[in-house]
């Protein structure tokens, strides 16, 4: 399999106030997977993907995307690579069908093939019937449609999405990782996507890098993370009304760690203890939860461990 | 094979910019019709027009403030906006260059002048009863004097720090083109310093040449003029392509 993306030392530090975003970074993405970008805000994901589609220029260390030097070429990549932009200002006056139809144009497609994908694309995307409505007269949601109807179109070997659904309701974010999801199986189209829905990503990604405070501080498959990090069983609560009593809490950090994540109590617990945890719960705690749940670690675990978050002390 | 690619190019993003007038189509023509016959008629109230000759200045003048209005203050704010919200960065993430991108916003404005000076053309032909030869020379010398006008316009939008900023140097830059400029007098009954300045200045020649080609007497230095005039279009156009900064430092 062939490099898509080669990262070797990169760094680059913001000289209007000496922030440095990205440290020493070093990864691969291989053509033909989705690799993920996850990391608390700041990390430093933006700046790399900057880096990557040419918008922004490193203080040091070589990028290579699509084989092609982009320090020193950075309009080499751009025929190559699809970027979903977080921001459609420019062409606010433009219909949706406008702005995908005059992207697919742009990026070398005949009037003919523009006009049917981009067809196909509203269809696709649920949007046809706001196709003809200018983009300041959308919600944020659609608009965010409408960037990737225009980051879609085309024939690229790379796709780069930066936080692409962020504005979405649950069914539209689901029907674009389907998407993205024929994209590379069917076009065998590269994607790098940032996101922070850990959870959905972790169905998609095919490897990933954590990245903190500009380093990398993880990289491998979901399961390759999961394990290396976790292979403890997690026990996962939903109290209701403000939490677990402080008693069980405490009780429950003696047989495992503890921590909060989206108003859910997670208990990492070892498979010889598990039963002693929900023994636990069961005892002290089914009058104040709503549910419980059993499995192993999974995303959410791996990168609140790596980025911090942890409620208790194991 | 490229130059068309570029050509193409070119011309899809003259279309998106030129879809902006949808929405703003109307009350741009109506400021780009309001300020050079507003300047008209406010010369015409004071002075009038003493000879023929005079009246020829006035309509070449009106029609010059017609394109600075257009090419630098409107595309000047504009661009500067555009800057602001980070809006290149959609361009710049498609496999376009940047001269079609300036070219495709000069052109955009430029069209947008016409309503301007064809309000001020057929007034002042009306008001000031004087013969005007509307003719490839003229569109000619229209055309080179909006490209350079145009040119200065995006140079203050992608220099500027910010929207606002671009907004303040704009109207200056108005200012300075249209009243401290033989725009609406000769060269030689300005002021030393001014004939200096006025020399430098891309109007003092736009206005020479659409006064000849107005008059329909081109002399030898209508041509000078469009000489003068295609050097300076391209050099501040090469200056502005690599002033507009895709990527950040």
């Amino acid at each position: 399999m062939q490099t898509a993306i080669e990262a070797i030392g990169l760094s680059k530090t913001y000289k209007k106030n000496d922030v440095r975003a990205n440290i020493d970074l070093n990864l691969q993405v291989k053509e033909g997977e989705i690799f993920g970008l996850l990391g608390p805000n700041g990390a430093g994901k933006t700046t790399f993907v900057k880096q990557v589609v040419g918008l922004l220029k490193p203080s040091s260390g070589s990028l290579r995307v699509l084989g092609e030097d982009v320090i020193g070429n950075p309009d080499s990549v751009r025929s190559n690579l699809n970027y979903m932009s977080q921001n459609i200002f420019a062409v606010w006056h433009l219909k949706i069908r406008e702005v995908i139809e005059y992207s697919g144009r742009l990026r070398g497609l005949s009037l003919g093939e523009a006009k049917k994908q981009t067809q196909n694309l509203l269809e696709e995307l649920g949007i046809e019937e706001h196709a003809d409505k200018a983009i300041f007269h959308l919600s944020g949601g659609l608009r965010q449609l409408a960037g990737f109807g225009a980051a879609f179109i085309g024939k690229p070997r790379l796709l780069v999405l930066d936080e692409p659904t962020s504005a979405l309701d649950v069914a539209r974010r689901r029907k674009l990782w389907e998407k993205v999801r024929e994209l590379n199986q069917k076009g065998g189209v590269t994607v790098l996507l940032v996101t922070h829905s850990v959870i959905e990503a972790e169905h998609l990604l095919d490897r990933l890098a954590i990245i903190q405070d500009g380093r990398l501080k993880a990289i491998g498959s979901p399961g390759e993370l999961k394990q290396k990090v976790d292979n403890r069983l997690r026990l996962e609560i939903i109290p209701h009304n403000g939490g677990l009593p402080a008693g069980l809490t405490r009780d429950l950090s003696e047989v495992g760690e503890v921590f909060e994540a989206n108003n859910r109590v997670v208990v990492l617990t070892s498979r010889g203890t598990l039963q002693k945890a929900v023994g636990l719960v069961e005892k002290n705690g089914l009058d104040c939860i709503d549910d419980f749940r059993i499995g192993t670690a999974n995303l959410e675990d791996v990168y609140l461990k790596l980025g911090g978050g942890v409620l208790g002390a194991a | 094979m490229a130059l068309r690619r570029f050509f193409l190019n070119t011309l899809l993003l003259f279309k998106m910019q030129v879809a902006l007038y949808r929405f703003l189509g109307f009350f741009t023509a109506i400021v780009a019709v309001l300020v050079p016959l507003g300047t008209l008629f406010l010369i015409l109230f004071t002075s009038g027009a003493t000879s023929q000759e005079h009246a020829y200045l006035l309509l070449a003048g009106n029609i010059v403030v017609s394109l600075v209005n257009t090419c630098i203050t409107s595309l000047g704010q504009y661009i500067g906006n555009m800057k602001e919200a980070r809006g290149f960065e959609f361009y710049a993430t498609l496999p376009v260059s940047k001269l079609s991108l300036v070219l495709a916003l000069m052109g955009s404005n430029i069209m947008l002048s016409l309503p301007g000076f064809i309000a001020v053309g057929i007034l002042g032909w009306f008001i000031l009863g004087i013969k005007i030869n509307i003719g490839p020379g003229f569109f000619l010398a229209v055309l080179l004097t909006a490209a350079t006008m145009a040119s200065i316009g995006t140079m203050i939008g992608v220099t500027a720090k910010n929207g606002q900023q671009a907004n303040h140097i704009s109207l200056v830059a108005m200012f300075v083109f249209i009243f401290l400029a033989p725009v609406y007098y000769t060269i030689e009954s300005l002021p030393l310093i001014l004939q200096w300045w006025g020399r430098i200045q891309p109007v003092t020649y736009g206005a020479n040449a659409i006064r000849a080609s107005l008059a329909g007497m081109p002399v030898s230095s209508y041509y000078l003029d469009l000489l003068i005039l295609l050097a300076m279009a391209t050099v501040s156009l090469l200056f502005v392509t690599k002033g507009i900064k895709w990527r950040e430092g």
